[in-house]
């Protein structure tokens, strides 16, 4: 799904979602459990959205929003953007007031945020 | 068989000096040194200002001094002020996971002076307040909150105080269960401002005004630390509550991992600081000479040190207070201004935070040649207990690259720096040299003082 000019969600997350199988195939501590078996529907605002489920060996994707989802994390374009590439992690934008997590999501999207942020400025 | 709580006013309420190890009390001084300095450079602020004039306008019993304020106040407002003071230029320490220093000193200092303790009696309850934080700390460490949003102030600054005001076992158990009763959790989205001196001042007033209500039968909860739905698991989440006594007084964390920061920022930030301050100290390299910068640094420094990137005028609503509410605290958090201050000016010390080193152009100019790049082995490093690592590559204009790397920044346990010093760095505007040398032989000759009043007169005066 292509989006505004350089940016391409589908193709950003499906990134992400590889980064995440190289991690737990190396076992990296980043990767802890609390998203294993967890799933998550990644929404751009006004756009499109895609359910990532996470799990020991690796994390599926696929299109659409999955009404049974542990967590929606829903971002503009801008803050996609920079979450996918590091520049801020989820946690920035809460602080910047752009996200207004639910109480029982919150700390599973802080997770997501986190790993977001750790593939894309990984050594 | 005793829970938490019971066992924390017993082991409190029976410490003795004679019983700490000399690390401990060595480390109790520079930390008691460390924290003056940072309380003598937070009340220089506007914050500091600010909060010293209201709080003299109360006009509570002359009990316990004002660091800086020439005036003396009530214990517990005493505590309030210089604990915040302490904490605005986040220029503390650690014990253990817990930012413990700018609670209990303040808490300590207030209550030996309005009770005309002996040093050694403030040392000893000094260190139990560390001793315990930590071990709140450890249990439940990797909860809601991690570094100085920990919330476990509340447990602590009862105990310190109340073995100061000689509570016995069963008042120092009320206090704390009337401390904790009404749990605070820090709100990292003030940290934009003076308030975020509350994550240490407020625990402080709180938990004196507890130990003081206490002591007249006033009672509070006496499993409260440990209890199921108590105050470790509203606050954080009891993940370990076998660590909560564990090797107390045996183990002494004040001997083993003090910490002291020798820069005002978040604690993750240092090693990469310690890294970009050699190397453009033995390279001598100038900011106009620099392309690029890369850290490698651990998850902790990515997390805080982006945590304010994702708001695009954040350096204008720094520049004007009034208006935004925003003081220079954002940035002692950022990853990207101390590392730029630290290529122009060659140090980060609280000069670095005022508005004329803020906004100065030749520092906005390095910040956007500044990168990060996330090692997981110096996670794997930090989880083994090895300490915060990081490295810096800076590459110049002309093509050399130098590269430098620590394995545990300055100030750790395995690295320590001096309270004397840090203390003259931090109050090098403030203080004459006279002054400053005669507050630094007061704390190394503290467990010789007979009458803690005698220390406050000397930390009371301003300039």
């Amino acid at each position: 799904m292509a989006m505004a000019e350089g940016f391409d969600f589908e193709a950003a997350l499906n990134d992400f979602c590889g980064g995440w199988s190289q991690a737990v195939s190396s076992r990296s501590p980043i990767v802890g459990g609390r998203l294993f078996h967890k799933t998550i529907n990644c929404q751009l605002a006004g756009g499109g959205s895609f359910a990532i489920t996470f799990s020991p060996q690796g994390a599926q994707m696929r299109g659409g929003t999955d009404p049974a989802a542990h967590a929606t994390l829903t971002l503009g374009e801008a803050d996609w953007r920079n979450v996918l590439s590091g520049t801020y992690s989820l946690w920035s934008v809460q602080l910047a007031g752009r996200q207004r997590p639910i109480l029982e999501e919150d700390s599973l999207l802080r997770q997501l945020g986190l790993i977001m942020q750790s593939f894309a400025l990984r050594k | 068989m005793a829970g938490a709580t019971e066992t924390y006013a017993n082991w409190v309420r029976d410490l003795k000096f004679e019983d700490l190890p000399e690390g401990a009390v060595r480390n109790a001084k520079e930390q008691l040194l460390g924290i003056l300095g940072a309380t003598y450079a937070g009340a220089a602020t506007e914050a500091g200002q600010a909060i010293i004039a209201a709080v003299r306008e109360w006009g509570d019993r002359e009990e316990s001094s004002v660091v800086a304020g020439n005036y003396r106040t009530s214990m517990r407002s005493a505590a309030l002020v210089n604990s915040v003071s302490a904490q605005v230029l986040e220029y503390e320490d650690w014990v253990g996971v817990v930012h413990a220093g700018a609670t209990v000193v303040p808490v300590a200092l207030a209550a030996a002076e309005a009770v005309a303790a002996r040093g050694k009696d403030m040392l000893t309850a000094q260190v139990a307040g560390n001793e315990i934080a930590t071990r709140v700390g450890f249990a439940t460490l990797g909860g809601r909150g991690g570094g100085n949003q920990h919330a476990v102030h509340q447990v602590e600054v009862p105990l310190v105080a109340g073995k100061l005001l000689r509570l016995n076992a069963t008042q120092l158990m009320d206090a704390v269960g009337g401390s904790c009763t009404q749990a605070q959790f820090p709100v990292v989205a003030g940290w934009t401002s003076h308030a975020k001196g509350y994550l240490t001042g407020m625990p402080a007033y709180t938990g004196i005004a507890a130990a003081q209500i206490a002591a007249y039968g006033f009672t509070g909860n006496r499993e409260i630390v440990e209890h199921p739905k108590g105050y470790c698991f509203e606050t954080q989440g009891l993940l370990y509550p076998e660590q909560l006594t564990r090797g107390l007084g045996e183990k002494w964390h004040t001997q083993d991992s003090f910490t002291a920061k020798p820069y005002p920022m978040c604690g993750f930030t240092m090693a990469p600081t310690d890294c970009v301050l050699d190397l453009v100290r033995e390279h001598d390299i100038r900011p106009e000479d620099v392309e690029e910068v890369v850290i490698e640094c651990p998850i902790t420094f990515l997390i805080t040190g982006t945590m304010w990137s994702a708001v695009p005028d954040m350096y204008e609503r720094i520049r004007d207070p009034q208006g935004s509410g925003w003081s220079w605290i954002p940035l002692l958090f950022d990853g990207y201004y101390p590392i730029a201050a630290a290529i122009v000016d060659r140090e980060v010390t609280p000069r670095q935070f005022r508005p004329e080193r803020i906004f100065d152009e030749r520092i906005h100019g390095l910040l956007d040649k500044i990168r990060f790049r996330h090692d997981p082995e110096l996670d794997m490093a930090l989880v083994a207990g090895r300490g915060f690592g990081a490295r810096a590559m800076i590459r110049t204009r002309r093509g050399a690259v130098h590269q430098a790397s620590i394995t545990e920044h300055r100030g750790g346990p395995g690295n320590p720096i001096s309270g004397a010093d840090k203390f003259r760095t931090a109050t090098r505007d403030i203080l004459s040299p006279e002054r400053q040398e005669g507050i630094i032989a007061a704390v190394r000759g503290v467990d010789e003082m007979p009458d803690l009043r005698e220390l406050g007169e000397l930390l009371r005066a301003a300039g």
